[in-house]
């Protein structure tokens, strides 16, 4: 399904606010190497990344997620209990159920029965969220949305070894709200793709809740956890995960792209997602984007998974490097294999 | 038709490309030695190499071709294929 542009005078979509969440301890690459036995140089070389967050036991994803929201709520003036729909994401997330995202919506203090909905989409979880939320307010059926994302990353150190020092962890916010505008501005674009043909080659199962949960858990689950075969396993193959990334990111922007009739140097700033430096370099290099206008930070925080978006806009915003009548493209791509785009026309008036 | 050493001389600017700061390695690159060993590249480079011949040149490759090839083969393969033999 692809959302076109709002009609002149309708509501549109804007970013009233975004907000992050870093935990304080950093963890460079050179220590984390040493300990896991890693040849030195390894994450720098092969992704592209010098030092990450890690949160801390108590620390858990709902967390992360409640404090970049009450930033973005903070940023844009507005009471938690003025928002209408909360949309949450987490590759990591804390419990089959309930959904993490109602510990988000309790930690913001909302009294109001407003619906906390979980958006499953692993790292593409951010351009899922702003592909869901965009209709329901275009079409005045809220009036305000807060897609937030809460990602412990590390978790992955207890089942997967090779990937654990290439994700971070993080939490970050968009606030979105409906606005009456006299032309089609804010979420021009959004489409989303799911790839279901190589779904194995990127998956975490779960045998019982991961180490969020874990932490909180009774000795029994202790002792379930330590057995063999109960482990939460997860696999990964990076040949088809970075050959899909590519692909599939490139063809979502050209897809974009073509319905905006834009051309490339039309759009100010590209957020994509931050999943290895490598992607980044061969999505430029293969779709013709301007590496210029391509925003980083997988250096500094990992890969954050659908933090990773978020989290970009928030730094790009707070860093004034956004103005109003640009245009941004984000993209992301993540297990499933789950995908989109989401082309953004900063507001004249209002709105980030 | 381009002939082997062109493509030779076309897949060094690629990898020059590719390897952005460390471009400088490929200069006197031994043409018959393991050419992802030589350059110290990993198995999402031999990815993105692979990605980026089958762009330039529209042929059918795989990441196992790439991973074992010297300069010299991987230019004769992509020639080969280019001629569909």
């Amino acid at each position: 399904m692809t959302v076109e542009t709002s009609e002149p005078g309708a509501l549109c979509t804007v970013v009233e606010s975004a907000g992050s969440y870093l935990p304080q301890t950093v963890v460079r690459s050179s220590e984390l190497e040493r300990v896991r036995g890693f040849t030195p140089g390894w994450c720098e070389d092969r992704a592209g990344i010098s030092e990450r967050r890690r949160a801390g036991p108590g620390e858990l994803s709902h967390h992360l997620g409640a404090e970049a929201a009450r930033s973005a709520l903070a940023g844009a003036g507005v009471a938690a209990d003025e928002v209408d729909l909360i949309l949450w994401s987490s590759t990591w997330t804390e419990r089959l159920y309930p959904s993490t995202g109602v510990f988000v919506k309790r930690e913001l203090g909302l009294t109001r029965t407003v619906p906390v909905i979980e958006i499953r989409a692993a790292c593409a979880g951010f351009i899922a969220m702003l592909f869901m939320a965009d209709p329901l307010l275009r079409c005045g059926a809220v009036r305000r949305v807060l897609c937030v994302a809460g990602e412990r990353g590390h978790e992955c150190e207890q089942n997967h070894r090779a990937a654990a020092p290439l994700f971070g962890d993080a939490g970050a916010a968009v606030l979105l709200a409906a606005r009456r505008h006299s032309r089609p501005t804010g979420v021009l674009y959004s489409r989303f793709y799911t790839a279901a043909a190589e779904a194995e080659l990127c998956v975490r199962t779960s045998g019982v809740p991961n180490r969020g949960a874990f932490e909180l858990a009774t000795a029994s689950d202790a002792a379930v956890e330590s057995e063999p075969g109960n482990f939460t396993r997860a696999h990964w193959d990076g040949a088809s995960i970075f050959r899909n990334a590519v692909t599939c990111m490139g063809q979502a922007t050209e897809d974009a792209l073509s319905a905006l009739r834009l051309e490339r140097d039309d759009i100010d700033h590209y957020l994509y997602h931050q999943a290895n430096k490598k992607i980044l370099s061969s999505l430029c290099r293969q779709y013709s984007i301007p590496a210029s206008r391509v925003a980083q930070n997988i250096d500094l925080v990992g890969n954050t998974s659908s933090a990773s978006v978020p989290l970009l806009l928030a730094r790009e915003l707070a860093d004034g490097k956004i103005s109003p009548g640009q245009k941004i493209l984000m993209g992301a791509f993540g297990a499933g294999y789950a995908y989109g785009v989401v082309v953004y026309e900063v507001p004249d008036g209002g709105g980030a | 038709m381009t002939s082997t050493g062109a493509i030779q001389a076309e897949i060094l600017d690629m990898l020059r490309e590719i390897l952005g700061e460390r471009a400088g390695d490929v200069d006197g690159l031994d043409p018959n030695a393991p050419l992802l060993f030589a350059l110290e590249l990993d198995s999402l480079d031999a990815v993105d190499v692979t990605m980026e011949l089958k762009r330039r040149y529209r042929v059918e490759l795989s990441e196992t071709d790439t991973s074992n090839a010297t300069l010299a083969s991987l230019a004769a393969l992509v020639q080969g294929r280019r001629a569909g033999v």
